[in-house]
């Protein structure tokens, strides 16, 4: 997931395993628009995602060591880490609600919308936001829910296949056709970047 | 396997976990597949992940760039907490280490610990036989003074132990009492209130009250027939507001299953929509990782 000639975000997780920390600033700034726009739209708060946050990339910083390239591009590490730590406050917060019976509902999310470019996003970031926006905007609507309820929502197939009335298989054939969709049309762009790995 | 069964397999590994035979599955194929599988998985990981960029870019707050590269700053000029490499040490050194005599060191090299010289061949002995007798006398002498004032320190020593034991017993009540007394006044406060939270398990039921004092700024919750949780357990107090935990300490129960937990940070409390405990890993988490097994009356 990086439209970079070498994948940068990769170059500076390596820094991190030295305990460099203005690798770590730099890193930062290339990342915190795109990480702080996932935890904002899974959590729906921006201090929810501000506290998760902190402990995503205080984790990147831990574990950078953990980081393969042959297991994706850098920055797809970082935001599944980003997801995970936001599902992990999402379950946390769900049990609560089921246990208590005294919370008022889900947060508020943000409705499904293409992601505009945005300031926070340095200029490779605008343009491979904008490939992917595209992407999923060309998706059949069932594929594009079903993803989403899937990535942001960390909803389980057979949750998705009840949420939206539809058969488990079909739930599972649309996320494997827009994920594949979403691949082919991204891999020209890194194609090189993971052979070369 | 044919090639939608290890991708739908391969999607559900990376979004949200394989378990199980399926994992046992995808695992085999893995193996099977070598480099061409892992490059394949890569190249759908890197796919979900572009999902989150269809997520609007968001500013985060300049209080977080600048607290989080303060803490990796501070991190990074931190010893690293892995193990050291140990200096190398001279051979026939003294070390004052834990490692046996002849142990490796780290550069390939030995050390060995030689016994101290003795005595005499520090200083050469005079070998006069007047002078052996004198030191004789003298060592007899010395040691009846040492002896019977050996005997006098240990009496001393052991009138002090009991008077401190003594003392230590009467501090100890006075704490006691002292801390009764600030709990009655709490309790008994007329603006106290007080909170029950009762079990969610019906094996485990358990109970707790929590006396909350916004003047005296105290809050007390005592905890009843909750299990004795093993070391690396420890019970946790959460006063949630709308839907957000807030940690409110830890503690844990006595052999006859209780806790008196005196709660720091009373102000915590004040406000809370809820009080929860939970078991988390000691020493305790930043946020619930699971259900609450206490909870209070709403």
């Amino acid at each position: 997931m990086s439209i970079h000639s070498k994948d940068e975000i990769a170059e500076l997780i390596g820094l991190l395993v030295t305990r460099d920390a203005d690798g770590f600033a730099r890193l930062y700034d290339q990342t915190a628009g795109l990480v702080f726009g996932v935890l904002v739209r899974m959590l729906g708060s921006r201090e929810l995602a501000e506290e998760v946050a902190q402990e995503v990339y205080l984790e990147i910083w831990k574990k950078a060591g953990s980081f393969d390239r042959k297991r994706g591009a850098g920055l797809s590490w970082i935001t599944l880490i980003a997801r995970s730590r936001a599902l992990d406050r999402i379950r946390a917060e769900k049990s609560y609600r089921g246990a208590l019976h005294s919370m008022h509902g889900a947060p508020d999310r943000q409705p499904l919308a293409d992601a505009p470019p945005s300031p926070a996003d340095d200029a490779n970031l605008s343009q491979l936001r904008a490939v992917v926006g595209q992407a999923m905007h060309a998706l059949p609507a069932e594929q594009r829910r079903a993803v989403e309820l899937s990535f942001f929502g960390g909803l389980s197939h057979s949750e998705i296949a009840q949420a939206t009335e539809a058969p488990l298989g079909t739930v599972k054939s649309r996320i494997r056709a827009g994920l594949m969709t979403l691949e082919a049309r991204l891999e020209p762009r890194f194609r090189s970047q993971i052979e070369s790995r | 396997m044919d090639g939608d069964r290890f991708r739908d397999l391969a999607l559900q590994e990376i979004l949200t976990g394989l378990t199980g035979q399926e994992r046992e599955e995808y695992e085999s194929e893995l193996d099977r597949l070598g480099p061409v599988g892992d490059a394949q998985v890569a190249r759908m990981r890197d796919a979900v992940a572009a999902v989150g960029l269809n997520a609007p870019a968001a500013e985060p707050p300049a209080a977080l760039r600048s607290r989080l590269i303060e803490k990796v700053r501070a991190d990074a000029m931190a010893p690293a907490s892995a193990d050291k490499p140990a200096k190398p040490v001279a051979r026939g050194s003294r070390e004052p280490s834990r490692a046996p005599a002849g142990a490796r060191l780290p550069d390939g090299g030995t050390f060995v610990l030689r016994p101290d010289r003795p005595e005499e061949n520090r200083f050469p002995a005079p070998n006069l036989p007047w002078f052996a007798m004198a030191a004789t006398i003298a060592a007899v002498v010395l040691g009846a003074t040492t002896w019977r004032l050996s005997g006098r320190l240990e009496e001393a020593q052991l009138a002090l132990a009991e008077a401190q034991a003594s003392q230590a017993a009467v501090d100890s009540l006075g704490a006691l009492l002292a801390s009764l007394d600030a709990d009655f006044s709490t309790i008994s406060s007329p603006d106290a209130s007080s909170v029950v939270l009762t079990g969610t398990s019906p094996d485990e039921p358990g109970k707790a009250r929590a006396f909350i004092d916004p003047v005296s700024g105290r809050a007390l919750l005592f905890v009843y027939e909750l299990p004795v949780l093993p070391p690396d357990q420890v019970y946790q107090l959460w006063a949630i507001r709308g839907s957000t935990p807030f940690d409110a300490g830890t503690f844990r129960v006595d052999s006859d299953r209780r806790a008196r937990v005196e709660v720091a940070e009373a102000a915590t409390l004040l406000g809370a929509d809820v009080l929860a405990v939970t078991v988390e890993p000691a020493p305790g988490r930043p946020t619930p990782s699971g259900d609450p097994i206490l909870v209070s009356q709403t």
